[in-house]
């Protein structure tokens, strides 16, 4: 197994993860590299095998929300523990975090659901993640994974037509 | 619809229009992957520049997979999982970290064996772990964290302690259980022998553990000597706080002499050792054994201060000759503290009757003398007591008469200078007794003393003069009817009477000697019981009053109840190695067999052993009693109870209880039956029973010579295997 391969495989959810927790799509994107090279480096202490999508995605999910919350409390005056690699990327204050109303009436939609269905919508359809790697990001089973997705886009349905900005039928 | 994503599994309805919304919506976020993994190599380059300062490698694909492990076995691999990360340097704590967590990952919870000196060492691992998260805690608070490659090594060495919780937060949570039930249950006295043998235990564990790493190549002296290290100072001190509960052999009759010096070694020794294994440590880091040296000197100049320091202000037992120093030199603020008078009094009398010489008193009355003169009638007249009877045992060494100022000793007399003194008539017409009548003369006679004053401020006069039994209600006692000890006797013999009955006047003649008869009958049917508290304090004011009444051939008939009270209130720690009297023992602190056990024994109990220690020498030393329904006293236990408490610590000089353990000492050790003891003790004493009186230094020694022989037969890193390692990882 090498790093480009899993990468390769948990980019797309870890940054709609990292999204759907709050990070702007910069901070996202940075924190999902964060987040790789901290597992790379720290590869010796992964317990598990890295053909064990549970294992693998528990890893990072885990690395990159600790991740996420140290940001989060630096940005918020608290102190925190030190981050590998640039972070200046964090200083820049959410420079992508424009309103819900200038990010799309899709995004501000997206953004009044449950975290739950957040996740799994921005997971899924940042790159097409397949159930697997969700679920394992997650902690859930893909079932569980793709019954809250089903929930999710008929809740995010019933949104925007009632919001009236999109057709969205099917 | 919605054939931009490449998706593998979708699901029956996903291909729509929504799909497609949510495809274009979330495009912004979708990273370039190439920049992606580009963002993600520099900052591992970066990372391993910094950790490593040598220039950026040549990236090309990344393995995830582990650096080489060496082959652990399994018992040592467990052990090593428990750890604390933060005692090896990051290169060990890489690979046994490694190591050991995935063996403990393997073992899981079946414990083997050869893991048992891993969890023998959890007790120490979880107290320096404990300090760890503390710290790191506390660093993160205050925003104290390094920049570039220590913050890094920080980052990783909080993230290491945190995993060492996860991992071993059972076991840990198992040992705080068996620390917490062995507490409770106290099988052997936990503070004497339970703690310092468990932590000492841990740490050869530790220490052993260590060693097996090192053997096993995962760690190398210079790691092993810098744990060795930590571990030694960590022990160093907790020693130094545990010699004041551990038994100290000092000047113990029964001690021998490894005994006796042993405890004198565990400072340098385990000073010693820290310091070689610090020094081979960074010798084998650097090639240089110049740090061997600098070690040794350094442990000779802490040897230098500490020693002197330590025989100065440590632990340092006070003998006789402390007592007659300290009281003939010290100064008048520390002699003029009344509460310290009754420990000087009955310390120079058991010297006296031990045949001690005696200090130099005229500085100690003369500042008495000024004290008196100074607090006048606001002096307690509690204090007065131990005046008058260091008067009266010591004879022309110390005259209290002579220290009451004469403003204090104004006498009621007429105009014409005859003392005024009430007609014989008045008396026997008093419906108040002899015994009253002769306190009210006394009073009177001392009405503008301090005596007279402060008895007078008291408010129970009248019960007070009554002597044993009287019923009364009095302040502090509400409706409650209370008996009024027999210890207020001596103040009231003393500070009233005394004076009376040695009177020449005739006017007092006939009331002086019936008086005497009357108070030696009260005396004698007032007797406490055995059973009550400090009754033994009681016999010896009993006999105090029947010589001064001169009824001394009465005394003898308190010796079975002196005997009894003496079986009664004789106590054993659980280790058996110390025993003291306390003022009274309840029935349910004794066992089945009339043993009365404690934890652990007080320094304060040493006014009532030192009383005991007086009612031994005057009635002798009482034997088990036929029915064993109580044990032998014994008086070696008793002699290294008094030894530890005539220790003073932190250079305080003479304690009121240590003034009183070495008095109790001169004189215990007089005694025909302490003799006896001691030589029964000499014949049966075995080496195993001496080993067994001294755990702290024996571990601290053993300790000592494990952690140097580890560190010595560490062997010393070869580093350029380890930089391969690392550097062909990541171009794999």
């Amino acid at each position: 197994m090498d790093l480009d391969r899993i990468i390769d495989r948990w980019r797309g959810p870890l940054v709609g993860l990292l999204g759907a927790r709050g990070a702007s799509p910069a901070d996202a994107v940075e924190l999902a590299q964060d987040a790789f090279s901290e597992a790379y480096l720290g590869r010796e202490r992964f317990e598990g095998s890295w053909e064990d999508d549970g294992a693998v995605g528990a890893w990072l999910r885990g690395i990159a929300l600790n991740l996420l919350r140290a940001g989060a409390r630096r940005r918020s005056g608290g102190h925190r523990l030190t981050l590998v690699g640039d972070r200046d990327a964090l200083d820049r204050e959410a420079v992508d975090a424009r309103p819900e109303a200038e990010a799309g009436p899709v995004l501000a939609a997206v953004g009044r659901l449950q975290e739950s269905w957040r996740e799994v919508l921005m997971m899924r359809y940042v790159e097409g993640s397949g159930l697997a790697e969700i679920g394992a990001l997650l902690g859930i089973g893909e079932r569980a994974v793709e019954g809250r997705l089903r929930r999710a886009r008929t809740e995010l349905r019933r949104l925007l037509e009632s919001d009236g900005a999109v057709e969205v039928n099917s | 619809m919605s054939d931009g994503l490449k998706i593998d599994d979708w699901l029956d309805d996903e291909r729509d229009a929504l799909t497609d919304e949510l495809e274009a919506a979330l495009a912004p976020r979708r990273p370039d992957p190439e920049a992606f993994g580009a963002g993600i190599r520099e900052r591992i380059r970066e990372a391993e520049g910094a950790e490593g300062g040598a220039e950026p490698l040549r990236m090309g694909p990344l393995s995830m997979e582990r650096l080489p492990e060496p082959a652990v076995a399994g018992g040592l691999g467990w052990a090593a999982g428990l750890l604390p990360p933060m005692l090896l340097s990051k290169g060990a704590s890489k690979a046994v970290l490694g190591a050991g967590t995935a063996a403990a990952s393997k073992v899981g919870t079946k414990l083997t064996f050869k893991a048992l000196p891993a969890l023998a060492a959890m007790p120490l691992f979880t107290l320096l772990m404990i300090a760890a998260t503390f710290v790191y805690a506390i660093r993160g608070q205050l925003g104290l964290s390094g920049d570039g490659a220590q913050r890094t090594d920080e980052l990783e060495a909080a993230s290491a302690v945190r995993a060492w919780w996860g991992r071993n937060l059972v076991p840990t949570l198992i040992m705080t259980g068996v620390l917490v039930t062995v507490s409770a249950l106290n099988p052997s006295g936990f503070f004497e022998d339970g703690l310092v043998l468990l932590l000492l235990a841990s740490a050869v564990a530790a220490v052993a553990q260590l060693r097996g790493l090192s053997a096993e190549g995962l760690a190398s002296r210079e790691q092993v000597g810098k744990l060795m290290g930590g571990v030694l100072l960590f022990v160093f001190g907790f020693a130094l706080q545990a010699q004041q509960f551990v038994d100290v052999a000092g000047s113990a009759s029964s001690a021998g002499t490894l005994e006796r010096i042993a405890p004198f070694l565990v400072v340098p020794a385990l000073l010693l050792s820290t310091s070689l294994c610090l020094g081979l440590g960074k010798a084998a880091g650097t090639g240089s054994r110049k740090h061997v040296v600098q070690a040794v000197a350094i442990w000779a100049l802490m040897i230098g201060v500490v020693g002197p320091l330590w025989a100065t202000f440590g632990h340092v037992e006070a003998d006789a000759e402390d007592v007659r120093g300290w009281i003939s030199e010290a100064t008048e603020e520390e002699l003029s503290e009344p509460s310290r008078w009754d420990a000087f009094g009955q310390a120079l009398r058991m010297m006296d009757a031990a045949g001690e010489p005696l200090p130099d008193l005229s500085a100690f009355e003369a500042v008495v003398h000024r004290q008196l003169a100074r607090e006048g009638a606001d002096l307690n007249s509690l204090y007065l007591l131990p005046l008058l009877r260091m008067d009266e045992g010591l004879g022309a060494g110390f005259a209290a008469d002579a220290a009451l100022p004469e403003a204090l000793r104004v006498e009621l007399k007429d105009d014409s200078g005859r003392i005024e003194v009430p007609g014989r008539d008045h008396f026997r017409s008093s419906d108040h007794n002899l015994i009253e009548l002769l306190a009210f003369r006394e009073l009177a006679r001392f009405d503008e003393s301090v005596v007279a004053r402060t008895l007078y401020r008291r408010q129970e006069l009248e019960e007070l003069m009554a002597p044993n039994p009287v019923h009364w209600t009095g302040p502090g006692s509400e409706d409650e009817v209370r008996r009024i000890g027999i210890e207020f006797w001596p103040e009231l013999f003393e500070g009233t009477w005394r004076p009376l009955l040695v009177a020449e006047s005739p006017d007092f003649a006939g009331i002086v000697a019936a008086g005497r008869s009357e108070l030696v009958a009260l005396i004698l049917r007032d007797l406490t019981e055995p059973d009550r508290y400090r009754a033994v304090s009681d016999y010896l004011n009993a006999a105090d009053a029947l010589e001064f009444l001169e009824a001394s051939e009465r005394v003898p008939s308190l010796t079975n109840r002196v005997h009894r009270a003496l079986l009664d209130s004789w106590v054993r720690t659980k280790n058996g190695r110390s025993g003291v009297f306390k003022g009274s023992v309840d029935a349910d602190e004794r066992d089945a067999d009339g043993v009365a056990w404690e934890d652990s024994v007080f320094f304060g109990w040493v006014d009532t052993t030192a009383a005991a220690v007086e009612a031994m020498a005057r009635w002798g030393v009482p034997r088990a009693p036929a029915d064993g329904s109580r044990p032998a006293i014994d008086l070696l236990a008793l002699e290294r109870y008094l030894v530890k408490t005539a220790h003073t610590f932190g250079g305080e000089g003479c304690s009121s209880y240590s003034v009183r353990a070495v008095g109790a000492l001169s004189l215990l050790r007089t005694l025909p039956e302490f003799q006896a003891q001691l030589e029964a003790h000499a014949a049966s004493d075995g080496l195993l029973d001496v080993l067994g009186r001294m755990p702290l230094a024996i571990s601290a020694l053993l300790l000592s010579f494990i952690a140097l022989f580890a560190t010595l037969r560490a062997p010393v890193e070869d580093r350029s295997g380890v930089e391969d390692a690392d550097g062909a990882s990541p171009a794999a």
